[in-house]
């Protein structure tokens, strides 16, 4: 079913847009959630919590790519359970990636400054448009759909090592511009 | 602004970029090395044919032009010196001087190369036959190392597998280092962030061999975020699994640093990530047919041993 669909039978309330978005995204937000809470009665729970979600977004949101809206909301609610979850079970994956991503964040300069939600994002934005698309689809691949490494050299059909040293160099190109415009951990 | 706040903005990046990760997804490629070994592989194998070959020739125009029967060429060698001197005598008649000299030089050549020949075959039957002795003493002797090893190996391994000695087990895992290779020995399996080292041969025999009602055992470690080792033995004595887990160099083990249990089962759940992608779950607990959600609700108690992905 297309999507256009899809999104038709949530702003008509049809029960029949759950079991359509299941049968269709199902394996990708399972993927997306086990990515983050690392296993899998987590990740089946932020899957059904995704739908609940959607339900409540969906009128009267009408969002434009169905796939992304619903990773979005998956990924939230995947890494909102992480953080509760985190003091009994421990995914090293996710905690790699989260550790990466500290290293993004230069230190604190002199004056702190907080930033809307978003607005960061839209730094991000500029600076993905960048990327050569290789390293773009690399770096969303890690750290939107927070895939391995190896899940990621087998995508794109490159070595782990090139994946890291695309990653590593990404990273630190990421620390400056936001180090630029004073984003600070 | 920590990792976790970069990691949700990222969320809020601009849906294209989403979906070009999604759909961007490169094709298996034929390996480049893969072709050229195989042109290589094929032009040796054609050179090796043509050397065959134009040996076969030579050896086939050298026996045509000094015997008339096929079959005294091939013979004895006494057989073959008589068709030999006839065919000398026959050949003298022919009218070119050249060409009797040339054909009696050739045959003196091949007869000297065919004595050559029995004296090679001579020498030759008697290397097979001291490199087969030699093969039979190295098998000998090679089974017979085998056989030392598999039972220091045995020995060793024996007890292992029926030790529930707490102290021991805790002593030994003291002493074991905190850089992991596969080939050290000094554990079953080193599990890397869900990636397994050697391979996963270790579990599914130790799984086997449990199955089977048979003792077994196994060790292995596997590595916190932080690069600290956290040690598992398991063991099944026919009846249950008995556990030990040592967590005394994990920095963050608060209070659990060691662990010690005894299970009726071990349950083993596979979830399938993507086409040929796994992952699995091994639990100790008491009770049977126990659903993972049962488990991770508290409903039952449980205890995760090992979590790692597979390719099938």
């Amino acid at each position: 079913m297309e999507d256009s669909q899809i999104i038709e039978l949530y702003w008509q309330r049809s029960e029949n847009a759950i079991t359509e978005t299941s049968s269709k995204y199902g394996r990708l937000l399972r993927k997306i959630a086990m990515n983050i809470v690392g296993n899998f009665s987590d990740a089946e729970e932020c899957e059904n919590d995704t739908y609940i979600a959607t339900w409540n977004a969906i009128p009267p949101t009408r969002p434009n790519v169905l796939s992304a809206f619903l990773g979005k909301i998956a990924r939230n609610i995947a890494l909102n359970r992480y953080e509760y979850n985190k003091a009994q079970k421990r995914n090293n994956e996710f905690d790699l990636i989260l550790s990466e991503l500290e290293e993004c964040i230069a230190a604190k300069n002199t004056v702190e400054e907080s930033f809307e939600e978003g607005v960061v994002a839209t730094m991000l934005d500029e600076f993905l448009a960048k990327l050569k698309q290789e390293t773009r689809v690399i770096f969303v691949r890690r750290y939107w759909y927070s895939d391995s490494v190896k899940d990621i050299a087998k995508r794109m059909q490159i070595s782990e090592s090139k994946v890291k040293t695309v990653l590593f160099r990404t990273r630190k190109e990421l620390q400056d511009y936001l180090a630029e415009r004073g984003v600070f951990v | 602004m920590t990792g976790k706040d970069l990691f949700r903005e990222i969320g809020m990046i601009d849906e294209k970029y989403v979906v070009e990760a999604e759909e961007v997804k490169r094709p298996v490629r034929f390996n480049p090395m893969l072709k050229k070994s195989l042109a290589t592989v094929a032009c040796l194998c054609i050179c090796i044919g043509l050397y065959f070959g134009v040996r076969q020739l030579d050896i086939g125009v050298g026996g045509e032009s000094t015997a008339n029967s096929t079959a005294d060429a091939v013979g004895q060698s006494a057989g073959y010196d008589g068709s030999m001197a006839a065919s000398n005598g026959a050949w003298q008649e022919s009218e070119s001087f050249f060409d009797e000299m040339s054909i009696a030089a050739t045959t003196e050549a091949y007869k000297t190369a065919e004595d050559c020949e029995v004296v090679e075959k001579d020498e030759n039957s008697e290397l097979l036959q001291d490199n087969k002795q030699e093969n039979e003493q190295n098998e000998a002797d090679s089974q017979m190392g085998d056989a030392n090893i598999a039972e220091s190996v045995q020995s060793d391994r024996t007890v292992i597998e029926t030790s529930r000695d707490f102290e021991e087990i805790s002593e030994r895992f003291a002493g074991y280092s905190d850089v992991f290779e596969p080939d050290t020995g000094e554990v079953d399996v080193i599990n890397r962030h869900g990636e397994l080292q050697p391979g996963s041969a270790a579990l599914e025999d130790f799984l086997a061999k449990t199955e089977s009602g048979a003792d077994a055992a196994i060790e292995l470690v596997q590595f916190t975020i932080e690069g600290d080792p956290i040690f598992y033995y398991i063991q099944y004595n026919g009846k249950d699994f008995y556990m030990v887990m040592d967590a005394r160099r994990d920095a963050f083990a608060g209070d659990k640093q060691m662990e010690e249990g005894v299970y009726s089962n071990l349950q083993v759940y596979e979830e399938m990530l993507e086409d040929g992608l796994y992952n699995v779950i091994w639990v100790l607990t008491n009770q049977e047919n126990v659903t993972l959600e049962e488990l991770e609700q508290g409903k039952v108690e449980g205890f995760t041993v090992i979590q790692y992905i597979q390719e099938r």
